[in-house]
């Protein structure tokens, strides 16, 4: 069994001594890899022993971020990336899936001391019509922060092995795509560790939304012509997939918007 | 068709088929070591005979399921919560009772049984918030006040 995990102590009143937390770790961790994302992080705050097999046990972290993205030996993940300095860290879920990433603006670009330090969303929008604030999860003082690179995006549901860095991307993102559309805009963003040993990163949000008509509604194709997209817009900023912290397509799909180009 | 006994931690005897005893890997294991099917009934130790009996007629129902696959590992399983009815009715028992079972499908070596009653658990986890986990399932709050605090302020901004 990995990890530093004794479980505590804990009896059910008037019943016998069996206890959710006094299950042997192995089936706890078992338990806890069937949980989204977004319960994982509840479930995190309910019990320090549920947190440490969490954090701790392997399987359950790949249950969390299914495609790992293994750039760097110094296992710069998504959260340890973004933490490096004062910020806030919210994700918006929907079905266990991350759709967006918001944080405050104090990473990049660095605000002068001269602007008021205000909490300023990546993106801008106002919240959806169906979503509410519940909806989003904040994960700034999450313990999940320092996790290895990987990427939320799950491509198991389409039974496809990825071999290559660049599939393992694909993969991920298609995960968010509807099958039946055509039309998707997209935003992209990139963490670029600039200085590793400083721990200093760039958050590189590709300014414009992108509109694409992929001319298909195969799914596999539509991934294809996205990651082509996504690998032009990084090689715009000059910067090497592979020496990305990750690339995160963190806002899809308005499949019934017809593009106006 | 052959029959075998087996026996519970509280000395009850229990009479079922052999095909539906080998949905557990264990006793699958342990009847091919002996070689033939034998006459004296096999000891359960750590099972009881209320939990037998669940462990037991879920096997009969499940008794011409194909075998999980052997390499199953966590990265390609579906990350899934979805449960068949019958499953869902026969789950439906208290938390004890749950945890007996999920035990038990751990101990006899039947893997299928013990991820339906994994998923069970999980999903009464799903959608709740840490408190509303802790009453569910009576677990202390073990954390801090300081790290409750920094839980309070983690939530003020979501009610905002």
């Amino acid at each position: 069994m990995e990890g530093n995990t004794k479980p505590p102590t804990q009896q059910t009143p008037g019943r016998s001594n069996l206890h959710i937390l006094s299950l042997p770790n192995e089936i706890q961790a078992q338990i806890l890899s069937n949980l989204s994302i977004n319960d994982q992080i509840n479930a995190c705050k309910a019990s320090q022993h549920w947190q440490s097999l969490l954090l701790d046990i392997e399987s359950v972290s790949k249950s969390r971020y299914p495609v790992r993205l293994d750039t760097y030996p110094e296992n710069l993940g998504l959260h340890a990336l973004l933490n490096c300095g004062d910020y806030t860290l919210k994700l918006l879920v929907k079905e266990g899936v991350i759709i967006r990433i918001y944080h405050s603006p104090t990473i990049y670009p660095i605000p002068d001391s001269e602007t008021p330090v205000e909490f300023i969303w990546l993106f801008t929008e106002e919240l959806r019509e169906n979503e509410t604030h519940d909806d989003y999860f904040d994960v700034t003082d999450s313990p999940f922060l320092n996790e290895t690179a990987g990427t939320p995006f799950s491509y198991d549901s389409y039974s496809l092995k990825p071999t290559t860095q660049e599939e393992k991307v694909l993969l991920g993102m298609m995960q968010n795509l509807d099958a039946e559309s055509v039309y998707y805009q997209l935003k992209f963003l990139t963490f670029v560790p600039t200085d590793i040993e400083n721990g200093i990163v760039e958050v590189i949000d590709t300014d414009e939304s992108i509109y694409l008509d992929t001319g298909t509604d195969s799914i596999k194709e539509v991934a294809r012509c996205i990651m082509e997209r996504a690998k032009d817009a990084i090689e715009e900023e000059e910067l090497d997939l592979k020496s990305c912290g990750g690339v995160y397509l963190i806002e899809v799909v308005y499949p019934e918007l017809k593009p106006s180009y | 068709m052959s029959q075998i006994i087996l026996l519970s931690s509280d000395n009850v005897e229990m009479k079922v088929d052999k095909e539906v005893a080998e949905r557990s890997i264990l006793i699958k294991n342990m009847l091919e070591d002996v070689g033939e099917t034998p006459d004296q009934a096999i000891p359960i130790p750590n099972v009881n005979e209320g939990v037998l009996r669940k462990v037991i007629e879920w096997c009969e129902h499940h008794r011409n399921d194909p075998p999980p696959p052997a390499d199953e590992d966590s990265d390609s399983r579906k990350k899934s919560t979805d449960i068949e009815e019958w499953d869902q009715k026969f789950m439906q028992v208290d938390q004890e009772m749950l945890f007996e079972i999920i035990l038990a499908a751990n101990y006899l070596d039947i893997k299928p049984l013990l991820d339906v009653g994994c998923k069970t658990v999980a999903n009464m986890i799903k959608g709740k918030s840490p408190e509303e986990i802790r009453k569910t399932f009576n677990i202390q709050n073990d954390f801090t006040p300081e790290e409750e605090d920094q839980i309070r302020r983690e939530n003020e901004w979501a009610e905002e």
